[in-house]
């Protein structure tokens, strides 16, 4: 259109740059493979036959991770025998938890038998112990107050660490007209996977309240579960307002690590210092903290970078733009807009303009209506049910966090490869906990 | 001069205990406190002088309270189209309504700011009915009436309980917990101000679907709340210790649980699982523990009547969260 200010031009027209004949700066970014992570990281050598470490696995190694998080949701196709149904707690509602789903016969009833059986370890309150007892018999006299929404937070986590490749259904909506047919079910496969998809998961659910008693009784049951890797990808408290209430916390984390190979997020916040309980990670025999770096292993703008903590691991996640005095990393895929100064032309940080890569981590996401990537259907998938639409069961998730969940999947590998001897194999429970499988130091050169 | 003191310290506790103020009486009233203020001499020190900060800070505390000068100012016709804008017109569309609307009274913007207006003005809803009905057609499916909730201590454990608040009491007239009072008088009501600051929300970006959330869960919550209260009709602090003077009339229900401490806890923790990512989370549950213990300051409230509403939060959020369903995608969509 003839006369129209540049800035409305500039909208018609599609501007591609030479290469990759890809239209610029048009929030048109290129696709790339979900997957693109388990390369980058050397779980796999390729992303069409898979092979690499999965082809290592003997089963009868597989470790247990416990998930200090929100709500996951278990139900999910690609969670599908990797949440343990059993042992899943959550403790956002009572302060003495209660089972996620709850006891039918079975294995289910088995599990948690054999739970009780081990209480007698218990250190935690004596109701918690009560609950534990009177849920396994089936004669909890509590209402039946258990979460019924998920958390989206914590059903990526799950998904990065341990998701398993799944078939399920969709249901195709009907045809109306000349071509008038019913609606169908069919079968999707969803291939999706984790950094080690043969691993079992409990998650320990919390709410984000600061609440050193609820947070205390989750990591007595968490003991009591004995895992091999424990994931927190969570601020329990803000760092300048932790009081003496959390000492006791403090305390039943140490213990927790000593059994357990203790990971923590960071934090996002770009700080030096870390969230709590990752600072814990300054104390002898504390948790191990995680921050994030890009594929260079170059820390991101928001994960902190503390020099003088040697208890940090650096792994993958996904990036974000950053503008500072230092330097200006930002998404040349961003809708531009044209009346502004773009990041790459800012006259004073010439030389500092680090294009970001189109790859972000994709995970699970809550099914339905809700979660990081909502389904516009107002239908909640649960069970057998089919599902409206694929996109709602995958988001893209970032964060210490998902360095967090990644760092747990490459350790949980590590340490079933050091399990496989055949005598350990055979008797699972000669099995060494993970602690004990990979070492502290261990566990740190793998990020080296 | 005495007399004029006494007029304006008695206008200001006539404010303390009656809401529905005009605007032109508090205008007044802050005249006569910046004339006091003008004079020197022994009589004005110390005190007097203290006293007069005070009245002023209830003053401005008062002034805050939009809804109230709303209806002072501006009567039926503003609250007539209010109401409508709120359903019909863009968020920027009423906002500049809005303000346009209380510029445009006799009083003016210019005298509005110097009492201190925050000029913050949240969303307002009405009884969500809807979801009230829905709240109790799930009371069988999610006993939210009969949730594990310890009754209260024994009304002599109880008493104990309120030399604390006689502590407080006295603390709340000191002249640096002005603003402790300012935000107790602010949250008698509904205002959001408390939630929706850690959370970023600024006068151009005010997070509609958030603050509707909010308005429902205090709703909601309240109602959760009256069927414990109407349980145990613990007695208010101020029955138990006669010497307690509580800073704001005592509300015509039992104590026993908190209602600002469900209410407040409720929405940091449905907030918290809806959006788990933002950054003001933990600002938002300290804000709740201060709106909750607020009305320990107050004298409204013993302690464990605090615990109390804390933990009933959490047993109710499985029950609100079903409830507020479509309420919480909007709040999602907002954020994300």
């Amino acid at each position: 259109m003839r006369g129209l200010p540049e800035e409305l031009t500039f909208i018609e027209t599609i501007t591609r740059t030479g290469a990759d004949n890809q239209p610029l700066m048009k929030g048109f970014r290129p696709a790339f493979h979900a997957l693109w992570h388990l390369k980058a990281l050397g779980v796999v050598d390729d992303l069409k036959g898979f092979h690499g470490a999965w082809d290592q696995h003997q089963a009868g190694t597989e470790v247990r991770v416990a998930v200090f998080d929100t709500p996951v949701a278990y139900d999910h196709p690609n969670l599908a025998g990797v949440i343990d149904l059993a042992l899943m707690r959550d403790f956002s509602i009572h302060d003495d938890g209660v089972f996620v789903v709850p006891t039918e016969d079975g294995p289910i009833r088995r599990t948690r038998e054999q739970l009780v059986a081990v209480l007698s370890e218990w250190e935690g309150s004596p109701t918690a112990r009560v609950a534990i007892e009177n849920e396994t018999a089936g004669n909890d006299p509590r209402p039946d107050c258990r979460p019924r929404y998920f958390g989206a937070h914590g059903t990526a986590i799950a998904g990065l660490i341990g998701a398993r490749p799944a078939i399920t259904k969709i249901r195709r909506p009907a045809l109306r007209g000349d071509l008038d047919k019913a609606s169908v079910d069919q079968d999707v496969s969803l291939p999706y996977a984790g950094v080690n998809p043969f691993c079992t998961i409990v998650p320990i659910t919390m709410s984000a309240s600061p609440d050193p008693q609820m947070v205390l009784a989750a990591l007595q049951y968490a003991q009591l579960v004995k895992p091999d890797i424990v994931v927190i990808a969570a601020a329990w408290e803000d760092r300048r307002h932790r009081k003496s209430a959390w000492n006791k916390v403090d305390a039943a984390l140490l213990a927790l690590c000593k059994k357990s190979v203790v990971l923590c997020a960071a934090g996002n916040s770009g700080d030096v210092d870390l969230a709590y309980p990752a600072c814990l990670s300054v104390e002898p025999g504390g948790p191990i903290a995680v921050t994030a770096c890009d594929t260079e292993g170059k820390v991101l703008a928001y994960a902190p970078n503390p020099v003088k903590n040697d208890n940090v691991l650096r792994t993958l996640s996904s990036w974000s733009e950053a503008y500072s005095a230092d330097g200006v990393t930002w998404d040349p895929w961003k809708a531009i807009d044209p009346m502004v100064i773009q990041p790459c032309e800012d006259p004073v940080l010439k030389g500092k303009s680090v294009e970001l890569p189109a790859e972000t981590l994709i995970s699970l996401d809550v099914p339905g209506p809700y979660g990081y990537n909502p389904s516009p259907y107002r239908y909640r998938p649960t069970g057998d049910r089919p599902h409206f639409d694929i996109g709602s069961l995958y988001c893209r998730f970032s964060g210490t966090s998902a360095s967090t969940a990644l760092a747990a999947g490459l350790i949980g590998l590590a340490i079933q490869e050091r399990r496989k001897t055949e005598d350990q194999i055979k008797a699972p429970a000669t099995l060494k906990p993970g602690k004990k499988a990979l070492s502290y130091e261990e566990a740190k050169q793998l990020f080296r | 001069m005495l007399t004029r003191f006494s007029v304006v310290v008695d206008n200001a506790s006539i404010r303390v205990e009656d809401t529905r103020v005009g605007l032109n009486e508090l205008v007044k009233a802050l005249q006569n406190i910046d004339f006091l203020r003008d004079q020197t001499g022994p009589a004005f020190d110390g005190p007097f002088r203290d006293k007069l900060d005070e009245a002023s800070s209830l003053i401005a505390a008062f002034t805050s309270l939009r809804s109230t000068l709303a209806l002072s100012v501006s009567g039926s016709l503003h609250k007539g189209l209010h109401k409508g804008l709120h359903k019909a017109l863009h968020k920027g569309l009423h906002k500049g309504l809005h303000k346009g609307l209380h510029k445009g009274t006799g009083i003016g913007a210019g005298d509005m700011q110097a009492i201190g207006t925050t000029d913050y003005s949240w969303p307002e809803i009405d009884l969500p009915w809807k979801h009230h009905a829905l709240l109790h057609r799930c009371r069988d499916a999610f006993c939210w009436d009969r949730l594990p909730l310890l009754p209260p201590p024994t009304d002599g454990d109880r008493l104990g309980e309120t030399k604390r608040l006689l502590v407080l009491q006295e603390k709340l007239l000191a002249p640096e917990n002005a603003d402790r009072r300012r935000r107790i008088l602010l949250e008698a009501s509904n205002d959001l101000t408390a939630y929706m600051q850690p959370l970023g929300a600024d006068v151009s970006a005010p997070y509609g679907a958030t603050a509707m959330l909010f308005q429902m869960i205090i709703s909601l919550g309240g109602a959760i709340g009256q069927h414990y209260k109407a349980r145990f009709m613990a007695a208010r602090p101020s029955v138990l210790e006669p010497d307690l003077q509580p800073f704001l009339p005592v509300p015509g229900h039992s104590s026993y649980p908190s209602n600002h401490a469900l209410q407040s806890y409720l929405i940091a923790e449905i907030f918290a699982r809806t959006v788990p990512e933002h950054p003001g989370i933990p600002a938002l549950f300290r804000a709740a523990k201060d709106v909750a213990e607020n009305r320990e300051w107050a004298g409204l409230h013993v302690p464990t009547d605090t615990t109390a509403g804390r933990k009933l939060a959490r047993m109710a959020i499985p029950v609100i969260e079903a409830v507020l369903d479509d309420q919480l995608a909007a709040v999602r969509e907002e954020w994300y």
